[in-house]
């Protein structure tokens, strides 16, 4: 099943950039130009992972993270801040609104699929079944000597 | 709240670079400082020495110390400098990763015409604007280097968006590197404009310093106010 990625940004140019970023894989990417849209959109979409920025007009970044995880339908989504505010002061505030990560621009696409895949699998279009990551194996317990 | 330290190295967000962290000790230091001892600090950087004695000497050819330089200018213009250095390096990081374009400060020619003009404001313990300016033409072509694919629309429609964004990472770097020096202050959203005729309007009590940069044909203007620094 595919999965479902939200971009929140003002610049139509970074949720282009996103978009592509994740065209060769198996994923819908839904786009908002702020704040107030994006907690709207994640409330329709419920999406698997949030691309956030900060400086953002209606709600800020760090205002509309607040909100996402003060409205129990969309609390638990994992959010990934995309910005240029790296500094100390917003760090902290991410960190203690719980983000899953924290990219710093000027980013490449290759580090947002890089910590995308942290976070949920990603698998390339047209891929086998056997492309996909492996499920998780149960140990192999050694077997018994029967008598 | 963790330190700045840990939090950059969870989230594997790179960690200033040492002459950004120098320059903001040295703007934290300028107004408690003396000029022999800001002079000591400014002399471990070349290109911030050169910026300094081209201030001082207004670009003419005058025999002069950095020492005099420093005492000269004071510490209001010293401080422009080195956050002049600080919006560079903001400027070159941006270019260098987003678009692979590794730009120089240098004179470069004002073409006139239309150019796309994008201005932030950054307010709290340091106060002012940058503006970015770039010609049409050039702008056209920053526009597929910055979606690093074939564009599915005119550059046109999409120049306004994308210098606004280049001046929105710009300024968000510029911006931490304050608040990681010492000084909070808050970022605006950026306002976008494309016109001709442009002049960046500086008030008496305000410091203004302009450069431009280039590379590979591509030529930019940048115009940086100071309004305060706490």
């Amino acid at each position: 099943m595919s999965k479902k990625i939200l971009t929140v940004d003002d610049s139509k140019m970074v949720r282009m950039i996103v978009t592509s970023t994740f065209q060769p894989y198996d994923c819908v990417v839904v786009g908002a130009a702020d704040g107030a849209e994006g907690v709207e959109v994640a409330l329709k979409e419920r999406p698997d992972v949030i691309f956030l920025d900060i400086t953002m007009p209606v709600l800020n970044g760090i205002e509309t993270l607040a909100k996402i995880r003060e409205t129990p339908e969309i609390a638990e989504i994992p959010v990934v801040m995309l910005t240029a505010e790296s500094d100390g002061q917003r760090l902290g505030m991410a960190d203690q609104l719980k983000v899953s990560g924290y990219i710093a621009k000027p980013f490449k696409g290759e580090q947002l699929i890089e910590l995308t895949k942290g976070i949920i699998p990603l698998v390339l279009k047209g891929a086998p079944p056997s492309a996909a990551p492996p499920k998780p194996q149960l140990p192999k317990l050694p077997v018994p000597n029967r008598p | 709240m963790a330190n700045v330290d840990t939090l950059l190295t969870k989230y594997k967000v790179d960690h200033p670079p040492e002459n950004v962290l120098r320059l903001g000790k040295l703007i934290q230091g300028a107004f408690a400082s003396n000029a022999q001892e800001i002079a000591s600090i400014i002399k471990a950087d070349p290109a911030l020495s050169a910026r300094v004695m081209k201030v001082a000497t207004r670009g003419r050819d005058i025999d002069m110390d950095l020492d005099s330089a420093v005492a000269r200018i004071g510490v209001h213009q010293i401080t422009l400098v080195v956050l002049t250095e600080l919006l560079l390096h903001a400027v070159t990081k941006t270019f260098s990763k987003m678009l692979s374009l590794k730009l120089e400060a240098k004179e470069v020619p004002n073409p006139g015409g239309v150019a796309v003009i994008g201005c932030i404001h950054f307010k709290g313990q340091a106060n002012g604007r940058v503006f970015l300016r770039i010609p049409c033409g050039a702008a056209a072509a920053v526009v597929p280097r910055f979606l690093g694919q074939e564009l599915p629309m005119e550059p046109a429609e999409l120049l306004p968006d994308v210098v606004g964004e280049i001046l929105n990472i710009v300024g968000g770097n510029f911006k931490s590197n304050l608040v990681d020096a010492g000084l909070s202050c808050a970022l605006s959203v950026p306002q976008v404009d494309t016109r001709s005729g442009f002049h960046a309007d500086a008030g008496d009590d305000e410091h203004h310093l302009s450069l431009s940069l280039a590379a590979e044909g591509i030529g930019l203007f940048l115009d940086l106010i100071i309004s305060s620094v706490a």
